[in-house]
């Protein structure tokens, strides 16, 4: 900006608008400086889950809220975005093999269901099972039958 | 006089316009949202919606909150307007609306609410016809006048978007008038707006990841850019804000 050629009622506008600017610099340091702490914060509650996705999204949000019209970030800030973006894809990542191991292995989907039934008091295929497609479910192994013919042994 | 700017430059001069004025901001949606949901919770608890009685009595209260909804939404629009022209503003500026022409405001949100209800009042018929004949035709037809009124609703109803922010800023204009002068602020700036709604949804997407916190700061975002916007189509944008000749160079 050139102050050379303006007028002294200019120059005076100048200094508040700078003294303005000023106060919104150390607004927005101080928002990215929150930012980085939740981006942090996301990464240490990990193992968590819930609070990784919701520290992680707040992070990312004031991170971008706090460049004002700046177009380049703060540092604070691009270290919040890249802590909660870990964040949150580890723990998406975590939740979907989680999912996967569960649906895939007998045993262990043996186990989640006695957990469900004891949190719940119903069964998991009752309950939930009809909403999902028939292959979804692994086949539980069947208990040898008590009747056995002569053939069989 | 400088108009029309671009819609990164708009969310840039409120992204800088609301440092260091979160609190309030965040205040005003906090108490907005707070009186919203514990009506509505309020209503769904004290009466059995699996009555009819239960269910129109639940559609007229909701109803009822919206009309005064919009009486708060004047005053949202006030809050922000402020903001936007670097004015003083203040947490009371949320009941603005009540002291200047409430009737106004519901009058407008009235007729907005009625004119949506018949755009869709074709499409419902056609629903309700598939559900008791089971025609197919009936279903392709409701299907059709659906597309027709989601048409209709941009088209036109996106004409009154800024009448809310029109009245905060001359109460003493006449409803039709209010809607008149934002058909024509409007026109020609339809998908410009529209661009910018949809610019916020990586925002919201976070507000969800966040379980609706993040949304005490990008609420006050959003409405910011959107008063920005009626500055700039009011061509003010360029007098009264301090950060808006750095975009001219």
């Amino acid at each position: 900006m050139d102050f050379r050629n303006q007028d002294s009622s200019n120059s005076n506008y100048s200094n508040i608008e700078n003294n303005n600017a000023n106060t919104n610099r150390s607004s927005g340091a101080g928002m990215a400086t929150a930012s980085m702490v939740l981006g942090i914060l996301s990464l240490a509650t990990l193992l968590c889950i819930y609070p990784a996705f919701i520290l992680g999204g707040l992070g990312i949000a004031l991170a971008l809220l706090s460049r004002g019209r700046e177009k380049k970030l703060l540092s604070q800030a691009k270290t919040a975005i890249i802590f909660s973006c870990i964040g949150i894809t580890s723990t998406l990542v975590m939740i979907i093999v989680s999912i996967t191991m569960v649906f895939s292995n007998p045993e262990l989907f043996k186990m989640y269901e006695s957990m469900y039934e004891q949190m719940t008091g119903e069964s998991f295929e009752d309950e939930i099972g009809n909403y999902l497609p028939k292959d979804f479910i692994p086949p539980t192994e069947e208990a040898p039958s008590q009747t056995q013919t002569p053939a069989d042994i | 006089m400088k108009t029309n700017n671009s819609t990164t430059e708009l969310k840039a001069m409120a992204r800088e316009e609301l440092l260091g004025k979160y609190t309030t901001a965040m205040g005003i949606y906090f108490v907005f949202t707070f009186f919203l949901m514990s009506v509505s919770i309020l209503s769904n608890y004290t009466i059995d919606v699996n009555t009819t009685y239960g269910m129109i009595m639940n559609y007229v209260i909701s109803f009822i909150i919206s009309l005064i909804s919009s009486v708060f939404s004047v005053g949202i629009c006030h809050f922000y307007l402020n903001i936007g022209r670097t004015r003083e503003y203040h947490f009371t500026d949320l009941f603005y609306g009540f002291k200047h022409h409430p009737d106004k405001a519901i009058i407008i949100c009235f007729l907005i609410y009625i004119v949506t209800l018949l755009v869709f009042v074709p499409s419902i018929i056609c629903y309700i016809l598939f559900a008791l004949k089971h025609f197919i035709i009936f279903l392709l037809l409701g299907t059709l006048f659906l597309l027709i009124s989601i048409f209709i609703l941009f088209r036109y109803l996106l004409l009154f978007a800024l009448s809310y922010y029109i009245l905060a800023d001359f109460p003493d204009l006449s409803c039709r008038e209010i809607l008149v002068k934002s058909s024509e602020l409007m026109t020609g700036n339809r998908l410009r707006y529209i661009y910018l709604q949809i610019s916020f949804l990586g925002f919201i997407l976070l507000g969800f990841v966040s379980c609706g916190i993040a949304f005490l700061w990008i609420y006050p975002y959003m409405y910011t850019t959107n008063a920005l916007f009626y500055l700039d189509l009011m061509g003010e944008l360029s007098n009264s804000s301090p950060y808006s000749n750095l975009y001219e160079s």
